[in-house]
């Protein structure tokens, strides 16, 4: 990383940026395994916390979006100093975002509790479980600015869609099987979807974190493996769009 | 004797203009003394019709490149230099180069406003003047032509007879503009020209420079990064005599390839 400003209440400016973001992050990780947790463990309780907890990553986009704008306004920063502005815009957005899918799989943990336990929910912990740790990856390598261990988590994603193909699957059976599982598993269907869909997100923030460190977004088409919406299935390293 | 480093381009990320190259400087060196050397093979080229923005702390050498293109130097006791500059063909330092004419077709622009004291409209012809140009009808086109040129002409149109003294410090400097256009130069030397203007003025002067464009070369010195940032096509980072980096200033100003460059942009210490 680059040394210190000569003035020195930049330098704080941007650490406080750096921290919102670093912290905003955290609590979706947080808010994330909590959600998943409930999911598999049947624990309203936790789920009801979940749901109220998103107002906390709320607050904090709105904290990180003050002070990368008064940094603009105030410093004009140039070179790294101006791409971590432009990082934290997009990170920020993106973790809010990851935020909503983690209250929404709580919101439909509450509804799942209602019902009677079903085999398949244990595929989601798995699915949860990549996507956190991708979570957490992105974030550690935004805090050491480390490109290669972001290029790691952008390199992953394709497990998680691949996850998510087997998921989808697997509930199209019992669904099949079963016309009373259909809800349960409808809302079992989304919870996959909202997990493959945070793995984009963790996916675009490492795009992003390796922008920071190199200036550049990363080269060659996203490794892709979710084929749900494509009409034939692939052939051999062709691609899903 | 050992061969001269020239520019190599493919070591940076330059913007090219469509006119080609105006300045080619290759190898050059510049002592002040035997002990102060102030340049240190510099190897650059200036696109032809492009603003180039020579950027760097105090006492870099941007100053002292600037001053070396139309052998502003020469005047210097102990003055020395290596390396070759070529404008147009013509090795500006090759003992037969007539320096005066040189200098005609590079007009320059310093820090402070430097009108002489008399009239707008004789400041402006001066350059004509001294060649021994007579002809009313030729200076007053002229007078009207780098007027325009330098976005002056509708704001003293009506007092040309009036001392240049006069007018506001960003007029003054517009002025002066105006004087180095009337010359009918293919290159424009900037001496920091706007360190002594308020922002209004400084920003009329950026849209000058912007509208000479493509007309003229440009190469400004300018302590003033925004400004660099604003009106320049390609910067060339100068830090302790040596040329750091060059390149488009976009690429510099958002993803400059040297540590020493982000370092001085971003104001860190070096």
């Amino acid at each position: 990383m680059p040394g210190t400003h000569i003035v020195r209440s930049y330098d704080e400016q941007l650490r406080r940026l750096g921290d919102a973001i670093t912290t905003m992050g955290g609590l979706a990780e947080a808010q994330l395994a909590s959600a998943v947790t409930a999911v598999g463990s049947r624990d309203s309780v936790l789920a009801e916390r979940v749901v109220a907890g998103d107002a906390a990553i709320d607050a904090l986009e709105a904290e990180a979006l003050h002070l990368a704008t008064q940094v603009l306004a105030l410093r004009q920063p140039v070179a790294v100093d101006l791409r971590l502005i432009v990082a934290s815009f997009k990170l920020s957005s993106e973790i809010e975002r990851i935020g909503d899918y983690a209250r929404n799989i709580a919101k439909r943990a509450l509804v799942l509790n209602q019902g009677e336990p079903l085999r398949a929910a244990q595929a989601v912990p798995r699915m949860g479980q990549l996507v956190a740790r991708m979570l957490r990856d992105v974030l550690d390598a935004f805090v050491a600015r480390d490109a290669a261990r972001a290029r790691d988590v952008w390199r992953r994603d394709e497990e998680v869609d691949a996850l998510y193909n087997s998921v989808f699957r697997e509930l199209l059976t019992y669904m099949m099987e079963d016309a009373r599982s259909i809800t349960p598993c409808t809302h079992l269907l989304f919870i996959a979807k909202n997990l493959e869909r945070i793995g984009d997100h963790a996916t675009n923030m490492a795009e992003t974190v390796i922008y920071l460190i190199e200036g550049q977004m990363p080269g060659g088409e996203r490794p892709k493996g979710d084929f749900t919406a494509a009409v034939e299935p692939p052939s051999a390293g062709g691609s899903g769009q | 004797m050992t061969a001269i480093p020239t520019f190599e381009p493919t070591l940076y990320h330059v913007k090219r203009g469509e006119q080609g190259t105006a300045l080619d400087i290759a190898g050059f060196s510049l002592w002040y003394g035997p002990a102060a050397r102030a340049l240190h093979d510099v190897a650059l080229a200036v696109e032809a019709g492009l603003v180039t923005a020579l950027i760097g702390p105090s006492g870099c050498g941007k100053s002292t490149l600037l001053r070396s293109l139309n052998r502003m130097n020469d005047l210097i006791d102990g003055l020395r230099t290596e390396g070759r500059i070529r404008f147009q063909d013509q090795d500006i330092y090759h003992p037969d180069t007539d320096v005066i004419a040189l200098r005609k077709r590079m007009g320059m622009v310093f820090q402070k406003p430097n009108p002489f004291p008399m009239s707008i409209f004789e400041n402006v012809v001066y350059p004509l003047r001294i060649d021994g140009v007579r002809d009313k009808g030729r200076l007053a086109e002229t007078a009207e032509r780098a007027l325009s040129g330098a976005a002056l002409w509708d704001e003293v149109k009506d007092r040309l007879e009036d001392s240049a003294l006069g007018l506001s410090g960003g007029q003054q400097q517009r002025l002066c503009i105006a004087r180095a256009i009337a010359a009918e130069p293919d290159v424009l030397l900037m001496d920091e020209p706007c360190s002594a203007l308020d922002p209004i003025a400084t920003a009329r002067i950026e849209e000058l420079i912007d509208g000479l464009r493509g007309r003229y070369t440009i190469v400004m010195v300018t302590h003033n990064m925004q400004q660099a940032a604003r009106v320049s096509d390609n910067t060339a980072f100068m830090y302790l005599g040596r040329l750091i980096e060059y390149g488009d200033t976009e690429t510099v100003f958002t993803n400059p390839k040297r540590p020493r460059t982000t370092d001085y942009i971003t104001g860190r210490f070096g």
